[in-house]
């Protein structure tokens, strides 16, 4: 009986410290999901970490060393994978610019088992994550055969054996206008807060050994200070705005005169 | 049953010396490990700059900062380093400009970053992210952190161009690492790549069994 009730002390002792410690003891329903890898293959890409891009007589001006997370959502699963980096880029008089960096995609084909705690059910997903990032980057101008307009910029690029991720970075349709009639530059500050989104959703598809898979990629401020960035332009000429992404943060640009 | 108490005191103690040992300690140790410093004063600044109205130039040159590990237990610190740039390339015609830095941590080749720079007109800065150098390659006292940077620059047609690439500082970060020297950082270990504070609730279920011998030896004694 004294055993028992001693044996019974112990037990709770250990459930007493088990939850004090955070200790898992008891299963968890994460531990009910199973997957199996059940092919899979890779590719090096110029992955885009931040593209920016400057009106036609303007620039675009920033502080350097600012610090970026670029966060990557491929495919009908949104598979997730990320970057941190920190190049600022600063474009002038329309030549835009694309900053990457050589990453290790890898698709796979994942067989999901879960079970039993929320029923057996199993299905299969494509996914396509980064695995490695090489000491590789690359920035270039990502203008097209104009630097009046981002209508024609470069939203796929290949160079030094590798090809890059296909991205969105074209002025498409105008979000506000910019005019400046005066003699003087003008200036139009866009601003992330802290650990805040500069830019979200916009377009990108990776291919992977022809596998491909579209999805979304956004960058984020990963400095506890606000960053800021202004889009200057000169004196007598208009342009066109088109926001990339859901953010009000990355422009492209138009000239209208 | 004052017994069978002192039982239950006896594994309570062992559960709060286990934390003692795995968490407490180490954590004070880690906090209170002296940081390595960076012993130049002042940063070597570096601007190179290339004027060429040719297709092709190249140019090399190096630089060198040094910092100090305080102590012999070199497994002890996590050094890291980057270095912080900036660029300005204007040309006539697009052109292929390729930045490699070589890094040496006391001799010894450790790291080396390709940057690729291709267009017309490009201004950008910032800074690598930062990695670490194995403690094997580390020594107690004065370290030595070079940085031979070679530049190639091409063009399809002879062009005017000029390019600037300007150093600003050469980057030593060092702090103590986790006491495993494994580098995760663990919630707090000396435990290699182990969770610590799961380690104790297994160890204190791994250890029931002595407290049972002990029961059953009470019991006997009593009899």
């Amino acid at each position: 009986m004294w055993m028992l009730k001693l044996r019974t002390c112990m037990f709770l002792i250990i459930i007493l410290a088990s939850a004090m410690f955070g200790a898992a003891l008891i299963p968890s329903v994460e531990a009910s999901r199973r997957e199996t890898i059940i092919y899979s293959t890779r590719e090096d890409k110029w992955t885009l970490l931040i593209q920016a891009h400057a009106p036609k007589y303007g620039e675009t001006s920033g502080q350097t060393n600012w610090g970026y997370r670029t966060d990557f959502y491929i495919g009908p699963f949104s598979t997730y994978s990320a970057v941190s980096h920190s190049i600022t880029l600063l474009p002038t008089n329309g030549q835009c610019m694309a900053h990457f960096q050589l990453c290790r995609w890898e698709y796979r084909c994942v067989f999901v088992e879960q079970g039993p705690f929320n029923g057996h059910s199993s299905w299969y997903e494509d996914r396509w994550i980064i695995i490695q990032r090489f000491d590789q980057w690359w920035t270039s101008n990502i203008y097209g055969g104009s630097t009046s307009t981002c209508s024609d910029d470069l939203e796929f690029l290949s160079a030094y054996g590798y090809e890059s991720n296909t991205f969105k970075s074209r002025y498409v349709t105008q979000d506000r206008s910019e005019i400046n009639d005066a003699n003087d530059w003008i200036e139009r500050t866009v601003t992330a807060d802290a650990y805040r989104t500069i830019g979200a959703a916009i377009s990108v598809s990776v291919e992977v050994n022809y596998y491909t898979g579209t999805g979304t990629f956004g960058v984020s401020n990963t400095w506890g200070s606000t960053w800021t960035y202004k889009y200057r332009f000169g004196p007598h000429h208009a342009w066109y705005v088109d926001y990339l992404g859901s953010t009000q943060c990355i422009w492209a640009f138009n000239t209208r005169w | 049953m004052r017994r069978l108490y002192a039982i239950a005191v006896l594994y309570l103690l062992w559960l709060v010396s286990l934390s003692i040992m795995i968490i407490v300690i180490p954590a004070y140790a880690q906090k209170t490990l002296p940081a390595v410093s960076n012993s130049d004063a002042t940063q070597p600044a570096y601007e190179a700059k290339t004027i060429s109205n040719g297709t092709a130039w190249n140019k090399t040159f190096g630089l060198e900062t040094s910092f100090s590990v305080p102590s012999r237990q070199l497994w002890g610190y996590k050094v890291g380093y980057s270095l912080e740039f900036s660029v300005d390339a204007v040309s006539d015609t697009w052109r292929n400009t390729t930045i490699t830095y070589v890094f040496l941590c006391n001799g010894k080749e450790v790291r080396t970053i390709v940057e690729h720079v291709d267009g017309t007109d490009l201004q950008f800065g910032g800074s690598y992210p930062e990695e670490s150098i194995d403690s094997e390659t580390l020594k107690y006292g004065k370290n030595t952190l070079a940085v031979n940077t070679a530049i190639t620059s091409e063009s399809a047609v002879a062009s005017e161009s000029s390019f600037l690439l300007r150093i600003d500082r050469i980057i030593v970060s060092a702090g103590s690492l986790d006491l495993d020297g494994d580098g995760i950082l663990d919630t707090i270990d000396p435990l290699s790549a182990i969770n610590n504070y799961h380690a104790i609730p297994v160890a204190a279920v791994l250890s029931l069994p002595i407290f049972v011998v002990i029961e059953r030896r009470f019991k006997s004694a009593r009899r």
